[in-house]
């Protein structure tokens, strides 16, 4: 899909949201089976990585996991909008009498990081790591050290095999997913091992994460990935959140709406699909800058969701045009508006 | 240090300056505490909830020039008083305020203004806007229609007005639902009737229910006898100039009602650095000029918490990465106003309006 022509790649983006649209119609009660399996809701915070996927590599349903994504996965709590959004979904969290489980991700590239690891850290892992070190800590102070209700955790993504690195409260205590087997190892065990401090509840729940990790890297397509898949291939450009039906791996990089300052990973952004056109990883004849922005209620919350899709689209429009004026004549804009009851999208003149 | 008057200020050392802030702020702490029983009284009389959008202009207090008690108003501030309804956050803050009002039986007033200089909006007008009260008030009307499409039009619930502002004698300018329609407050007589007025407002917002109408009255009169008293005062021009000192970014500036002493950002815009950029401008052309002392400007981040715990905390995070962010933008854009910044983060406390150093 990579290669094939724009006009070709806007149609299968036009698909894809029709299929997930109907896997998520059809899913509603293996989520719901799951929610009330293991109610914790679970956050993640991660790069805006097209390579990134959690539910994915957790073998998680889609619609339990509310993504955060940025630049390098780098954020900041005090930023106004991230603050306020984490704070509405703990308290709905609270008000529903679940805990609350924060994955803090970093990522990396075992094989060879400094090519295939992070490029908003300079594709050095310390910095990564130390970097979900600061913001941990940050959780820890804005809701409490050990508060029993909302639990921030470490974890590392592998992309060359999608392996999952699980760090502990003393950091340096870590779970190598793929070492369960080998080792003859108890996922439970190690968890507690882990994270002694964590409620029990929250820790059962995580539980599945872990198993679901063991399965998806067993996978014969994660096993015989090539590595040219593990490089950026990403040909969307997305801004805004409610991103989660698109999770074809490589295919997007996501720009959370969350940073004052967001100018700055919608430039990062452009220049990794401008690179992926000037070396080839992708067809150079366009790419899509998607605007979405979720909703869940007629009148208001639609309304609203129409104005920011709008503007985040004419936002990115002119920070690319500005920073990239090669990259105006390839880039097809899209605005569309996402009903969270569906997973189904609208395009928004 | 004894109350100066606002007049000296601008020109005092920085440290006298800073020293004025702290002073200003416990004794509008003191009088935020005073004044609650009003504050409530006025609420009960007047339950509308009111918001203004407006720039960021020191020289625009809402509050101030419509004799309206402290803490009744919610100020949005940015450059110019530019807003878009799809900024995330801005539109988050705004829902949340009129769900607020909505869940207390309240509706919801929202002025978007626009400012201008009658003697010389070459000079004085806003800065934001290219002096061009054209374009300012273009602005409004298109903001004023994005309302419409997000809460729909004729509601009956929150209901946008365009207000502009006249700086030179502090008049409102209030627009009707056809535009067009104008009533300034500076032609009103000050022995104008309430029956007067109503009819008045009557025939510019024919759509707004009575009740609205009775809570945008003392906004009316309140303003008329400012404009009064800033006619009898004389009021040099030269305080209708800017001469702010304080670059503010965040929230929580009420207290700080000293007209033309702080430029104030919001933090809304997903372009932060944009409006940041533009208020240190000022702030240097006013030293440049002589309209302030030129040995320092205070650079004051803001949050504000009503709770202890998570939301305090917040708050802290909030003013911490929001005082790092301005000092970032300032001192790659203007390197010359890195010495004579003076940072500072503080928390404020919405119970009290006290205000709490960060360091």
């Amino acid at each position: 899909m990579a290669n094939s022509p724009i006009e070709e790649k806007i149609r299968r983006l036009r698909e894809l949201n029709e299929i997930h649209s109907d896997q998520f119609n059809a899913e509603r009660l293996k989520r719901q089976e799951y929610r009330a399996n293991y109610p914790t809701e679970i956050s993640v915070f991660k790069c805006m990585d097209g390579r990134i996927h959690i539910p994915i590599v957790t073998n998680t349903p889609f619609g339990i996991m509310r993504p955060y994504r940025n630049l390098a996965g780098y954020f900041d709590l005090g930023w106004p909008y991230l603050g306020e959004d984490l704070v509405n979904w703990v308290n709905y969290s609270i008000n529903k009498g679940r805990k609350c489980l924060v994955m803090v991700t970093y990522h990396f590239s075992a094989g060879d990081n400094k090519c295939r690891g992070c490029a908003g850290f300079h594709y050095s892992r310390d910095e990564a790591f130390s970097f979900t070190i600061n913001f941990r800590e940050q959780i820890e102070r804005m809701f409490g050290k050990d508060n029993g209700v909302v639990f921030p955790a470490i974890v590392g993504l592998e992309t060359d095999k999608d392996i999952l690195i699980l760090h502990g409260e003393n950091y340096n205590d870590i779970l190598d997913v793929s070492r369960i087997e080998e080792h003859h190892l108890k996922p439970k065990e190690e968890l507690h091992r882990l994270y002694p401090n964590m409620p029990e509840k929250l820790l059962c729940d995580f539980v599945p994460l872990v198993d679901g990790n063991m399965k998806h890297i067993k996978k014969p397509e994660v096993v015989n990935r090539q590595v040219l898949d593990s490089e950026h291939r990403e040909w969307i450009l997305g801004v805004g959140r409610g991103f989660d039906w698109l999770h074809e791996p490589n295919t997007a990089l996501i720009v959370g709406p969350y940073s004052p300052n967001l100018s700055e990973p919608i430039t990062t952004a452009a220049k990794i699909i401008k690179g992926n056109m000037d070396e080839g990883r992708i067809s150079n004849d366009g790419f899509i800058l998607l605007s979405s922005a979720p909703y869940r209620d007629l009148g208001l919350d639609r309304n609203r969701a129409i104005e920011k899709t709008k503007f985040l689209n004419n936002f990115a429009k002119e920070v690319i045009s500005e920073k990239f004026p090669d990259l105006v004549g390839v880039m097809r804009p899209i605005s569309v508006i996402i009903d969270l009851n569906t997973r189904k999208f609208e395009e928004i003149k | 240090m004894s109350v100066t008057k606002n007049n000296d200020l601008p020109s005092l050392p920085i440290d006298e300056k800073i020293s004025w802030l702290f002073k200003q702020n416990e004794e509008h702490s003191k009088k935020f505490l005073e004044q609650q029983l009003i504050r409530r009284f006025y609420r009960s009389n007047h339950p509308t909830e009111i918001c203004a959008f407006k720039c960021m202009d020191g020289r625009i207090h809402i509050p101030l020039v419509t004799h309206t008690p402290l803490g009744i108003i919610q100020p949005f501030r940015n450059l110019a008083g530019k807003f878009d309804l799809g900024w995330p956050y801005l539109g988050e803050v705004l829902n949340q305020w009129v769900d607020y009002s909505i869940s207390r039986g309240r509706q919801c007033l929202v002025l978007v203004t626009y400012h201008y200089s009658q003697g010389n909006n070459e000079h004085r007008g806003c800065a934001g806007f290219h002096y061009n009260k054209e374009a300012s008030f273009k602005f409004t009307t298109d903001f004023k229609e994005q309302f419409e499409r997000m809460f729909g039009k004729n509601n009956q619930i929150v209901f946008p007005v365009i207000m502009g502002f006249e700086t030179d004698g502090d008049s409102l300018i209030l627009h009707g639902e056809d535009p067009q329609n104008i009533l300034d407050v500076a032609t009103l007589p000050m022995a104008v009737s309430d029956d007067d007025l109503i009819s008045k407002l009557n025939e510019l917002y024919p759509s707004i229910p009575k009740r609205v109408i009775d809570d945008i009255l003392p906004l009316v009169k309140g303003n008329i006898e400012h404009v009064a008293e800033i006619k009898a005062a004389n009021r040099p021009i030269l305080d209708s100039e800017h001469r702010e000192w304080i670059l503010g970014v965040g929230r929580g500036f009420d207290w700080l009602h000293e007209p033309n002493t702080a430029l104030i950002i919001g933090p809304y815009s997903p372009n932060l650095s944009e409006p940041i950029k533009i208020a240190a401008k000022i702030i240097k052309s006013n030293m440049d000029a002589g309209r302030i002392s030129n040995d320092g400007f205070v650079m004051l981040a803001s949050s504000p918490y009503r709770e202890m715990g998570a939301d305090r905390q917040r708050a802290i995070e909030k003013a911490r990465f929001i005082k790092g962010f301005a000092q970032e933008v300032i001192s790659s854009e203007f390197p010359e106003l890195q010495d004579k910044m003076k940072p500072m983060a503080v928390i404020l406390d919405l119970n009290t309006r006290k205000l709490q150093e960060i360091k």
